[in-house]
């Protein structure tokens, strides 16, 4: 082969072949002033791409690549074809640690790339390396982890090259996944199918937000490890960074607790459906090397129901009241009810247990979630109990809120002790606790994280940055991936989840697409979520200043992208309009 | 084998020895210190079967039945499990629930899924089929309790009496009844005895609904001194798919007749080409798949074809192709030459899905012919067919010497109702010069007119929107397909940029599919051949084309095979949950109804 890197030879087809219906006709050509590639038949032209995907991975400004990186894109539109195994990478960090999670992210992306399809690639002389340097050895992924990478890809005669540098491992695997969207099969006039990756390329990148998230619910319905490890593969590929995972809920308590074994025995739907601490460990470890954190939740005082009703025959009284009580509206929105006893101080040796099992399960200092949404109070108010406990106080909503409060303050204090700090960031729901009028009174600004779940037009979440608090967005009529399906609510669709914008002040952390699972589980959870999830990726990463309608021929390619590695996401259009970009 | 931390705190001495003494005869208890020999069906338990794992304790529920409902509790000794508490408690859990249902004395055997034995005598025009069928049966008992039979069992004995074995193909007519009789006198028996192998086949559906499984026992029981009679209200009950808009597998489609045939729906719509994409493979007119398929692997061979009618046929359903034209016709068609007159499809060099038969060029009607002819032979049927004929966008046509010619430009529908005739012709000839008895249109501003008088044909008409009272009026078979009622692919927004909104959000829950019933709102019962439940794929792919069907098409089925007059909350949900559970179990996948929680909570959400 003379020059190393092709512009694309097109092969002569045979003219009978339509006769046979069995081979495609269509060649791509790239129009680069519109960033469009259009699909063409018959022709032999030297500047037609074999298949759209190869054609999408260099035109535009940003070919095909999901999230559009922020600082600097330029990609050149020859390709390098390459054969898998004379890929190798160099590491230049000495450190042993980030050496052995950038071998581990090296062979996903080997995995990654090779099952995309079978390549037949016979080997060349062309080479492709990729060097990785890795400034500082911190293994953390928090809110303050540089995620940001330079890339650069270059090639002489048959050597490509693509050099990466990062502050931390997160970046360089963010890298990584720019470059597996640079890499593409080719099917070349011997009638082999090779790999080509983009033969010049400079990308400066950093995330906009440092928590870009998806909430699986885990508690509605259960969910398979196997399932959820799908998601953080998602997740992966589009550069979210948090899986907020609502593991209980009224409805179940599928998270064993080791010294809690109660919860599960009380509250899982079924021996099978259970979330083990080793469980939990191993998902740890694989979303860590996805470049993906995982933040637990457990929902207090309200949506806690099934689980805890051991309480009165292990002699420490109910730890939770109203549960399962029917007729279910006069006691809680969903059935089954469920609201923790605030005035039971059992509760909190309990609580303390509760959370020093999670602790222990998490990366030291991991920041966690304690729910707190939803409170109904005349479940509360109509436990003998709690009523005797209130004694003369008039029974008004601010009565309740105070011991709703008070809750909320010995459960934090319950965290501290069992956590043996009283820093750990505290992430709640926006409630009645949260009004703007209320909230300083009730929750500390730098104790609690404050998750917000208004519609986008409420102006909660900036009044909140306004009081000074952080906030993290769930804008719940564009970001609520169960909408749609139940109610009046209406699904919304991957352009309206994209076109969301939330505040830029710096107390924003980031975002969250919620997967509420009242109406899913294995079978259609993986559809619910995807691709929808990876616009928000790209809202949250990039935050670009246009809409979805410019972002659409990557975001079809992207899901596309997904599917083929294995992540079975929603179709988005007819076919048709994927391979016919912009005439749809 | 290991104990949990909590077992061994609460077991006896006495527990111990009755574990030593028993080993798998012994059901264990973790709060009290009891033990419980079995009686004759509580043999096994699976309680140890995680035991391995010492790091937590295991879940137990029992249910027991209060006032006909199933109620769930926390138990220390299990013993019935919530299958067992669904069949015996209130109604069986059938779907669709059978016309007639008498259990004279509710009781239930375990039966040996290596032991079941059949009986039958039949021509041999259903022989394979029914051989399949017995095959069939036994696999989804394999699937519903995988793995050995460890205790043999009493052997189940299937009597099947087909009074009319020679009809192998399933029309409009055929009879569907079945009469199902299951006892346990001497031996367990169950007796089938229909008109047609179709209605055997149901019974045999029926049957493997009335076995469930055990997961106390971790066995297979059966309910008997059953006696069901059983018929369907409709006669055409369909799942229409779109695979133009996307491509679908075609053992993907396969699972979906797999479903059906539990649902005992009887027909397979594919609306199988469109503007987009023509996937079919159809010997006369190659070229049509070869410039109008998504790619080389997004086809349909006349042999994959066949193989789905014949698939289809022996789960007692039939296969409806409908190439639509003269609208939504396109991709694929430009094989012809490139003069304007030479055209076979006009209107669609702007806009893909605005593609019409150029009138024009009158060889756009051969090449209808030969589609035609195609398709007759490939489905092997030629009692119904259907021709599209929707939403043809008469503007297109304004231009076009024909309509200047036939001085019909005042009245474009009366041009319409003309090239509607020419394609009727077509259709005759390719029909050996008889009009198929049953020819399907869509509805539409053609149908909803007068112009409806002047076809050639008294078309069947597949009602979708706007108002049918003139159709019925003028004495016209439908089938309903109401939209927002039951359309399966509403909900999930625009799918192109100029779109603001789904073209019929919202989605349709599955109460909306069991509740709609078009035969009561707008009269003319006779009229109503049934209805099909319809599934545009724009927004459908691969993954989602079954959690899309199921549980919806389900709740559809009991509307068009029984059409109870009333919806009882309880009976209908626990039975459609047990349904989804077994759809499940035979490797169908089905979207959730709710949190699990309900499920085992009959009647509390």
């Amino acid at each position: 082969m003379g020059k190393a890197y092709l512009v694309l030879m097109v092969i002569l087809l045979c003219s009978k072949l339509y006769e046979s219906a069995s081979n495609s006709l269509w060649r791509w050509k790239c129009n680069q002033s519109a960033g469009a590639c259009t699909r063409v038949s018959g022709d032999v032209d030297a500047t037609l791409y074999p298949s759209l995907e190869t054609c999408r991975l260099v035109c535009g400004t940003a070919g095909g690549l999901w999230p559009q990186p922020t600082v600097g894109t330029v990609l050149s539109d020859g390709l390098f074809q390459f054969s898998l195994s004379s890929l190798k990478f160099e590491f230049a960090s000495e450190d042993n640690d980030v050496t052995t999670y950038l071998k581990e992210i090296a062979d996903l992306f080997n995995k990654t790339l090779s099952s995309i399809s079978a390549s037949n690639c016979s080997n060349t002389d062309n080479t492709v390396t990729i060097s990785i340097v890795v400034l500082t050895n911190n293994m953390d992924l928090n809110w303050k982890t540089d995620e940001g990478y330079n890339l650069e890809i270059l090639t002489a005669g048959k050597e490509n090259s693509v050099k990466i540098s990062a502050n931390t491992i997160f970046g360089a695997r963010h890298a990584l996944e720019t470059v597996s969207q640079l890499i593409e099969l080719f099917s070349n006039n011997n009638g082999e199918v090779c790999h080509v990756i983009v033969d010049e390329a400079k990308i400066s990148d950093a995330p906009n937000y440092n928590h870009r998230g998806l909430l699986l619910d885990t508690a509605r319905n259960f969910l398979s490890i196997s399932s959820i490890k799908k998601h953080v593969d998602g997740m992966a590929h589009s550069k979210l960074n948090v899986l907020h995972w609502h593991i209980t809920d009224s409805q179940s308590f599928p998270l064993e607790l080791p010294t809690l074994p109660n919860m599960t025995k009380y509250g899982a739907y079924s021996d099978s459906k259970i979330y083990h601490p080793t469980d939990i460990a191993e998902l740890i470890s694989y979303a860590k090397l996805r470049g993906v954190r995982i933040i637990i939740e457990i929902d207090a005082p309200s949506h806690a129901g099934n689980g805890w009703q051991w309480g009165p025959d292990a002699g420490l009284g109910d730890l939770s009241v109203c549960i399962n009580q029917q007729p279910w509206r006069s006691f809680c929105i969903q059935p089954p009810c469920g609201q923790l006893n605030p005035v039971n101080s059992n509760l909190y040796k309990v609580l303390k247990d509760l959370y020093s099992d999670v602790i222990n399960m998490l990366p030291k200092g991991e920041v966690f979630h304690m729910g707190g949404d939803e409170v109904y109070i005349p479940c509360w108010n109509s436990t003998p109990e709690i009523i005797a406990y209130l004694g003369d106080k008039p029974r008004t909503t601010e009565t309740f809120l105070d011991l709703w409060s008070d809750y909320q303050a010995q459960a934090l204090e319950a965290f501290d002790s069992a956590v043996g700090n009283t820093n750990t960031p505290i992430i709640l729901w926006t409630s009645h606790l949260t009004e703007v009028s209320v909230i300083e009174k009730y929750l500390s600004k730098t104790r609690y994280v404050i998750q917000t779940w208004v519609p986008a037009a409420d102006t909660l979440p900036q009044n909140l940055l306004d009081l000074g608090y952080q906030i993290i967005a769930s804008t719940k009529d564009t970001w609520y991936l169960d909408h749609g399906f139940w109610g009046n609510t209406v699904y919304h669709n991957w352009r309206v989840v994209y076109n969301n914008k939330i505040p830029t002040a710096s107390g924003t952390l980031g975002g969250e697409v919620c997967m509420w699972a009242e109406l899913v589980d294995d079978s259609s959870v993986e559809s619910r979520v995807w691709p929808r999830a990876a616009a928000a990726a790209e809202r949250l990463w990039s935050n670009l200043k246009t809409n979805a309608d410019q972002a659409e021929r990557r975001f079809y390619r992207h899901r596309e992208r997904l599917v083929s590695r294995g992540i079975n996401a929603e179709a988005l259009t007819p076919r048709w309009c994927y391979q016919n970009e912009g005439e749809c | 084998m290991k104990k949990t931390r909590q077992f061994s705190d609460s077991c006896s001495s006495v527990m111990f020895v009755m574990f030593v003494m028993s080993c798998f005869l012994v059901l264990f208890s973790y709060t009290d210190s009891l033990s419980h020999v079995n009686n004759a069906l509580r043999i096994q338990n699976t309680f140890f079967s995680e035991a391995d794992n010492d790091e937590f304790e295991v879940v137990r529920y029992t249910w027991k039945c209060e006032s006909n409902k199933c109620v769930r509790y926390h138990t220390n000794k299990q013993e019935v499990s919530l299958n067992t508490c669904n069949m015996m408690c209130s109604q069986p859990s059938l779907w669709p629930k059978p016309e007639k249902v008498i259990v004279t004395y509710k009781n239930s055997t375990v039966i040996d899924k290596t032991r079941i034995s059949f009986n039958f005598s039949t021509q041999w025009q259903v022989y394979n089929m029914l051989i399949n069928t017995t095959d069939l049966f036994k696999r989804n008992l394999e699937l519903l309790k995988p793995g050995n039979q460890t205790t043999p069992r009493a052997t189940l004995h299937i009597i099947i009496s087909i009074q009319d074995s020679t009809t192998d193909k399933l029309k409009l007519g055929t009879n569907e009844k079945y009469h199902l009789v299951v006892e346990n006198n001497d031996n367990l028996e169950a007796v089938i005895v229909a008109e047609t192998y179709f209605g055997a086949r149901h019974a045999l559906e029926t049957l493997s609904q009335l076995i469930w499984y055990d997961d106390v026992i971790d066995e297979l029981r059966i309910l008997h001194n059953v006696d069901i009679i059983d018929s369907p209200k409709f006669p055409h009950r369909g799942v229409m798919i779109d695979t133009a808009r996307n491509y679908f597998p075609l053992d993907l489609i396969k699972k979906v007749v797999d479903g059906m045939a539990m649902s005992k729906l009887n027909v397979l719509h594919l609306h199988v080409t469109d503007a987009v994409s023509f996937p079919i493979v159809l010997p006369r007119v190659k070229q049509l798949a070869a410039f109008g398929a998504y790619g080389r692997d997004m086809i349909y061979t006349p042999e994959d074809i066949k193989d789905l009618v014949q698939y289809s046929l022996t789960r007692g359903i039939k296969v409806l192709l409908e190439v639509d034209a003269p609208g939504h016709v396109n991709a694929g068609w430009n094989f012809a030459g490139e003069s304007l007159n030479k055209k076979y499809v006009i209107c669609g060099e702007s806009d893909i899905l605005n593609g019409h038969l150029n009138p024009d060029n009158d060889e756009a009607l051969l090449v209808l012919e030969d589609i035609y002819n195609d398709l007759l032979e490939l489905s092997g049927y030629n009692e119904m067919f259907h021709m599209g004929s929707d939403e043809v966008n008469l503007t297109c046509w304004k231009g076009t010497q024909a309509v200047k010619t036939k001085k019909a430009e005042n009245s474009m529908k009366q041009f319409w109702a003309s090239y509607t005739n020419q394609m009727l012709e077509r259709l005759k000839i390719a029909n050996d010069g008889r009009y198929p008895d049953h020819i399907i249109m869509w509805s539409s501003p053609l149908t909803e007119s007068s112009e409806l008088d002047t076809l050639d044909v008294k078309v069947t008409i597949q009602h979708w929107l706007g108002n049918p009272s003139s159709i019925l009026r003028r004495g016209h078979k439908v089938i309903y397909s109401t939209v927002g009622q039951w359309y399966l692919d509403c909900g999930f927004g625009m799918w192109k940029p100029s779109m603001t909104s789904g073209v019929c959000d919202p989605y349709t829950p599955w109460q909306k599919f069991y509740k709609h019933r078009p035969w009561v709102i707008n009269g003319y019962r006779e009229l109503a051949l049934g209805g099909e439940v319809c599934l545009w794929t724009e927004e459908v792919e691969i993954d989602s084309l079954e959690t899309r069907i199921w549980p919806r098409s389900a709740a559809f089925a009991e509307r068009v095979w029984s059409d109870p007059d009333t919806m009882n909350d309880y009976d209908v949900y626990t039975r459609l949950v047990s349904f989804v559970d077994r759809l499940r179990s035979r490797g169908i996948k089905s979207s959730a109804m709710w949190p699990r929680w309900c499920s085992q909570n009959p009647g509390k959400c």
